[in-house]
């Protein structure tokens, strides 16, 4: 089929996970033609919510931060006009570390933070000041100078003791798959101050709420989004971008794509046999993606009203060592993992834990799934006690799972692994060669979640419309 | 010195998404082209892998117009050099 009106775009967009969702909403509304093509039947990326015997649950993201007054994420929702779309609300304390023989509470009021860590770590009450004064004001040349540093580096110049280290850093580890040791300073520093001292936002009635917002925003702009439809290539003539083809053969044509889906399946299946650029396809075939997630979902037969308070993340920490903890999580030895994250809905009614799991291969999970769930869940009744016979149903996603549903590569949670050493590459395969061709999400970026899919989607949509203006 | 200045050029314009013509030896990163510190690390990453140098902390400060990055780069060739 040729080029008609009805088939005929301004941009493409592949992919309705938040970027994609983000940058069509901004392109639909400066009047461009837009269509967003997913594979999944509703738009959410990780930022998805299913039924199942009549409880609600959150795929995989349930919270979110960054909202505070002057955040990025803040500006562009409310840019966009999703806070008249959904009820955003917030969790006190957001998150909460429960180690061996203390609690750290993190308070949206973050001077009460501050002085409860300052109560367990008396000999270090200074240096927690300087810290939380250097990650709220911290310039551009105090991040550049981190560009080869880790964020265990960083924990270091402020504290001497290794246990307040470790009690900082597990909820950045779970947050972005990757202990301090390993984990770039920029990408540490941007989840502790925009997940963790700025976190614990949800919209109400479950995680899925968003996405459904932006995704109202973007048919409400005129755009379109279809579902249940996989792009199978991108076309390409004389080195510029000029359509894709799905699954079903049917032919959709626009000037621009943008790949809001996996760089490295971009590169290795929607290019085809057309060989964009060898060396970016080389380095793709070198890079580590990040770490992925195993997740227990349960039904509650009550309310939950125990401790840990509903809606807090809280993060368990059964040893000290988050090195040691990540060598357990690459291991897949799950018997005695180290360290979990456990979070009861606001509504009460659900319940929702993951770890790190790395992906091996899907025969794996297939063989394995069942055996870690109950693992993973005596660990967590460990730390819980009782919560078995509050549990009416519960339902596990193995990285299998997750690659199934987001088709991010081998499940992947954060994109690429972010540490120092991938830093030059992730950064150097973001930009195609191609005219027409952007990519954009968290495959593209050094940021993480929501606030730095947020971003990395405005700034695409930013790129595109100023090229527009400019042509 | 010409060759420096086209390489940032292009690297600045990439990162920033500003274009080539746009960008002139005066022009300063973060108030001209919005560049913010994710930007800036991307910027000075790919300087330090395009001319093969290395940005030490306390040239950090002096990379954040193109005038500076120019003269920086310029000054760490020679020393590479010599």
């Amino acid at each position: 089929m040729g080029n008609t009106e009805s088939n005929t775009y301004d941009v493409i967009v592949i992919g309705a996970g938040i970027s994609g969702l983000i940058c069509g909403c901004y392109l639909s509304k400066a009047g461009k033609k837009v269509l967003i093509i997913e594979q999944h039947d509703r738009p959410g990326g990780y930022f998805t919510s299913f039924r199942r015997k009549g409880f609600l649950f959150d795929a995989a993201a349930h919270s979110f931060g960054n909202y505070r007054e002057g955040g990025h994420v803040r500006k562009i929702l409310t840019d966009l006009g999703v806070p008249e779309l959904a009820r955003i609300k917030r969790c006190n304390p957001s998150d909460m570390v429960i180690a061996p023989e203390c609690i750290v509470t993190y308070w949206n009021d973050v001077p009460s933070t501050i002085a409860g860590l300052s109560n367990i770590f008396p000999h270090e009450e200074k240096n927690i000041v300087n810290f939380f004064k250097f990650i709220s004001s911290a310039g551009i040349s105090d991040f550049v100078k981190l560009k080869d540093k880790t964020f265990d580096f960083l924990l270091r110049q402020f504290f001497i003791d290794s246990r307040l280290r470790s009690v900082l850093a597990l909820p950045v580890f779970g947050n972005g798959g990757l202990p301090p040791s390993r984990l770039q300073a920029f990408s540490g520093i941007k989840i502790f101050s925009e997940f963790i001292v700025d976190g614990g936002y949800y919209t109400e009635g479950g995680i899925q709420a968003l996405p459904n917002a932006l995704a109202n925003i973007v048919k409400h702009n005129g755009g379109a989004i279809v579902y249940k439809k996989r792009v199978e290539k991108i076309i390409i003539q004389n080195g510029a971008v000029t359509g894709v083809e799905l699954t079903n053969r049917e032919k959709l044509h626009g000037r621009i794509v943008v790949s809001a889906c996996d760089m490295r399946q971009t590169y290795t299946m929607l290019f085809g046999d057309h060989v964009v650029d060898d060396e970016v396809t080389k380095q793709l075939n070198t890079m580590t993606p990040s770490l992925s997630t195993f997740i227990l979902y349960m039904g509650l037969r009550e309310p939950f009203k125990e401790t840990p308070k509903a809606g807090v993340n809280s993060w368990y920490l059964t040893d000290w060592d988050l090195d040691a903890t990540y060598s357990r999580v690459e291991r897949c030895d799950f018997s005695d993992v180290g360290a979990f994250m456990f979070r009861v809905s606001p509504d009460q009614k659900t319940a929702l834990a993951f770890i790190g799991a790395p992906y091996y291969s899907r025969s794996f999970w297939k063989e394995n799934k069942r055996k870690t769930a109950d693992e993973f869940f005596a660990r967590i009744e460990h730390s819980i006690p009782g919560l078995r016979e509050q549990v009416a149903y519960i339902e596990a996603a193995s990285p299998a799972t997750l690659e199934r549903y987001t088709l991010n590569y081998q499940g992947a949670a954060f994109g690429w692994a972010k540490s120092p050493s991938q830093m030059s590459a992730i950064m150097a395969c973001k930009s195609s060669r191609l005219q027409g061709l952007l990519f954009t999400g968290h495959w593209t970026s050094i940021g993480f979640g929501l606030p730095g899919t947020c971003y990395s989607g405005y700034e695409t949509a930013r790129r595109i419309l100023k090229k527009e203006i400019t042509r | 010195m010409e060759d420096v200045e086209q390489g940032i050029r292009a690297i600045v314009a990439e990162v920033s998404g500003a274009d080539e013509q746009e960008i002139t030896i005066e022009t300063k990163f973060a108030e001209d082209l919005e560049v913010d510190s994710i930007k800036a690390i991307e910027i000075t990453v790919a300087i330090e892998k395009k001319f093969k140098v290395s940005v030490r902390d306390e040239d950090v400060p002096n990379i954040m117009t193109m005038r500076q990055a120019v003269e920086l780069v310029t000054r760490l060739l020679k020393q590479k050099k010599a």
